[in-house]
């Protein structure tokens, strides 16, 4: 073995230009394959954080036809029962109620259709990173002190059935052209509102999507009115204050998306106790099967309309696109390795033509064919092991570099991809993997490469060699 | 050591053939110190490729060694060419990138033998042909006659039975070929070597204990000198 490696070493120093140039290709195969699969990695990971932490969070728990529906009324009935259950397993890190509606926003002359949500402020900066993307204000902390309501007397009752009487009677006479405006039946109609759902004491604070606010010149501390419908139906207004405005990086979240507290939305849509969605952080993402499986198990002995999903369940668009990104890549990396491998092939050939008499030389003084095969392959190995050195020098300090400052993409505007909004620098992600596999690869695509000429020099016959040289 | 019997060896491609060696009937005893001589295209160098086991015959049957090997496979010839046969070229044929020394215990290397004994065989060797101080020095800073007595070390080192030797002087001057010869005299006499060369240089041929001449691929003359104290035989 050792005069092969020291054939195989000086050989290559023998012709330095042809090696050196021939390494290099290989070396900056190598080291650029690191780094597109470390930026691979990176975006990957980017995108599924950014999923996860989000908004989806690791596992969601919906009433079993709500993403199919989304109706207002598909909720998640005793909430905070099944909330503190999640909360108690072994699997669950973190677990936050969520309550989704939608509604009208207006400040001035300016009006806008809004998504609302309402959130568990405390749980959900456990969840999501909600929390850290408010850019203006700050984030939402106690719900708002809102007075009971109280059921209607028997005198009420009785008003409520003539005002309901009355309306029709209205609505009627509306029919046949009269005019029927009466002031009066409007302001006993918001007193018994009043009584049954009283409004705040205080104005109720919400978080506006940084686009929703600029486009409706909102800012913090200014008041808004909201114009919603309740579970039932009722079509109602209410005055709020902006307490913070939020970049969530998506455009379409940022131009509507309106956050409140859990319980103020639950008061505004008469949904008490209930939630259309319960997002969970697991202990492991990269156990979030097993931890579905349990959740799926714990909950379906009491709460069998409760359904559970992983994040790539709810979001299969993202592992779609994780999956095809790797596939390009596996493709590129493919098509570098090939070139960098007919590179290889080439040298090879050339080396052992230029060498057909010395070949033929070790063949007449008793080297057999397999043991030639040998020696090319050898000078072929040695050569890729010290061009993967480099190769791996290269990318490590490349992937280092990205993983640490990132690949600065601010020029080209904000970034998203499926809906996720992405950083501005796209973060490599080194792994062991990433370092190994293309020198793997590499040194398998080498040895292809060097099987022609290797058996080339092994047919060559020792009398035919000499007489040729 | 040698038998060839009836040897033919023809090259033909697609348009011709050339009936090189004809019905040709050899025999070298061991310890010989025998020259192949004849004109250029006599079939010299092709005769001596098949003795070495280079090149198989068309036809006839060659024994080697008491060994049939006309019939033996590529891998099977090798196995004999690295333990039984030393080679010496015209053009000396060295490796370029190995040292002096490296070159002399290259086929022991080949053939396994243990590093600390090869070293040994190896400087010994290059002492005896009196290139024990260039032994770190690469083909390329060594003379025409110091290359070829490197490649004379290369093939007794591995103590073969046989040191084949195509035109080994060809290409040195006359001082360098008298050294030469003296070296494979010597060990032809002293450790009983076989040598069996191929040449048409009469300094060559003055040396040989016996001269087989060639023409037209077919043996005209086989004599026995007076050289060692034999005596003429044809």
């Amino acid at each position: 073995m050792g005069l092969y490696i020291r054939l195989a070493w000086r050989n290559l120093l023998r012709n330095k230009k042809r090696s050196s140039v021939t390494a290099l290709g290989i070396t900056l195969g190598i080291g650029f394959c690191i780094t597109t699969l470390a930026i691979m990695d990176g975006l990957s990971h980017d995108l599924i954080t950014g999923t996860t932490q989000g908004q989806v969070g690791h596992i969601q728990v919906h009433e079993q036809d709500y993403l199919a529906k989304r109706q207002l009324q598909q909720t998640i009935e005793n909430n905070s029962q099944v909330v503190a259950e999640l909360r108690e397993l072994s699997s669950v890190k973190a677990a936050a109620a969520r309550l989704y509606s939608f509604g009208y926003l207006s400040k001035g002359n300016k009006s806008i259709g809004v998504s609302l949500l309402g959130v568990e402020p405390e749980h959900e900066r456990q969840v999501t990173s909600l929390a850290e993307q408010i850019i203006d204000g700050s984030f939402l902390s106690q719900p708002t002190p809102w007075p009971k309501g109280q059921a209607l007397s028997e005198e009420q009752l009785a008003l409520d059935e003539q005002l309901t009487e009355q309306a029709i009677a209205n609505a009627f006479a509306e029919l046949d052209g009269l005019d029927t405006t009466s002031s009066e039946l409007q302001s006993h109609t918001n007193e018994l509102i009043d009584t049954l759902a009283p409004l705040p004491f205080s104005l109720p604070n919400v978080i506006l999507g940084v686009k929703l606010a600029k486009n409706l010149q909102a800012n913090v501390g200014d008041e808004i009115t909201l114009l919603f419908e309740t579970a039932q139906g009722a079509q109602q207004s209410l005055d709020l204050q902006v307490a913070g405005i939020s970049r969530q990086g998506t455009d379409l979240i940022d131009r509507t998306r309106m956050i409140f507290h859990i319980q103020d939305l639950q008061k505004l849509l008469q949904l008490p106790n209930q939630s259309h969605e319960i997002a969970i952080s697991t202990i492991d993402l990269n156990k979030v099967d097993l931890a579905q499986q349990v959740i799926s198990d714990v909950l379906a002995a009491s709460y069998p309309k409760l359904s559970v999903q992983t994040w790539s369940q709810l979001r299969p668009d993202i592992l779609a696109l994780i999956q095809s990104n790797q596939a390009l890549m596996g493709t590129l990396v493919f098509i570098i390795f090939l070139i960098a491998g007919v590179g290889v092939m080439n040298a090879m050939l050339v080396s052992v033509m230029e060498r057909r008499k010395e070949l033929s030389l070790l063949k007449a003084l008793g080297l057999k064919g397999p043991n030639v095969v040998w020696l090319v392959t050898i000078e072929t190995l040695v050569l890729t092991f010290v061009a993967s050195i480099a190769g791996l020098v290269m990318g490590v300090v490349l992937g280092s570099y990205l993983q640490k400052y990132g690949w600065d993409i601010s020029q080209f505007g904000e970034f998203s991809l499926a809906g996720v909004g992405m950083t501005s620098a796209l973060k490599a992600k080194l792994t062991l993997n990433n370092l190994f596999i293309p020198v793997i690869v590499m040194f398998v695509i080498a040895l292809l490469a060097a099987l022609y000429p290797a058996f080339s020099a092994a047919r060559l016959l020792p009398a035919q060699g000499m007489r040729a040289s | 050591m040698i038998k060839l019997n009836q040897i033919n060896k023809i090259f033909s491609d697609k348009h011709q053939s050339f009936h090189c060696l004809k019905d040709l009937n050899l025999e070298v005893k061991q310890g010989e110190f025998t020259v192949i001589a004849g004109p250029s295209g006599s079939g010299k160098s092709t005769l001596l490729n098949i003795i070495g086991l280079l090149d198989k015959p068309s036809s006839g049957s060659y024994e080697f060694d008491g060994q049939n090997v006309a019939k033996l496979n590529n891998n099977q010839l090798a196995d004999i060419r690295r333990e039984k046969i030393g080679f010496v070229f015209q053009a000396y044929n060295l490796m370029p990138v190995l040292t002096a020394l490296e070159n002399t215990e290259m086929i022991m290397e080949f053939c396994n033998v243990d590093k600390k004994v090869r070293r040994q065989r190896a400087m010994e060797t290059l002492e005896a042909v009196g290139l024990g101080e260039f032994k770190n020095r690469f083909p390329a800073q060594l003379s025409g006659g110091q290359q070829q007595r490197v490649a004379v070390a290369r093939a007794i080192a591995a103590q073969p039975l046989l040191v084949v030797a195509d035109e080994p002087t060809a290409n040195l001057d006359s001082h360098s070929t008298e050294s030469l010869l003296d070296l494979m005299q010597s060990l032809n006499q002293e450790l009983g070597v076989t040598f069996l060369f191929s040449s048409h240089d009469p300094r060559v041929i003055d040396r040989a204990h016996r001269v087989v001449h060639l023409q037209d691929g077919q043996i005209v003359k086989d004599v026995c000198t007076n050289n060692n104290d034999q005596q003429v035989a044809v």
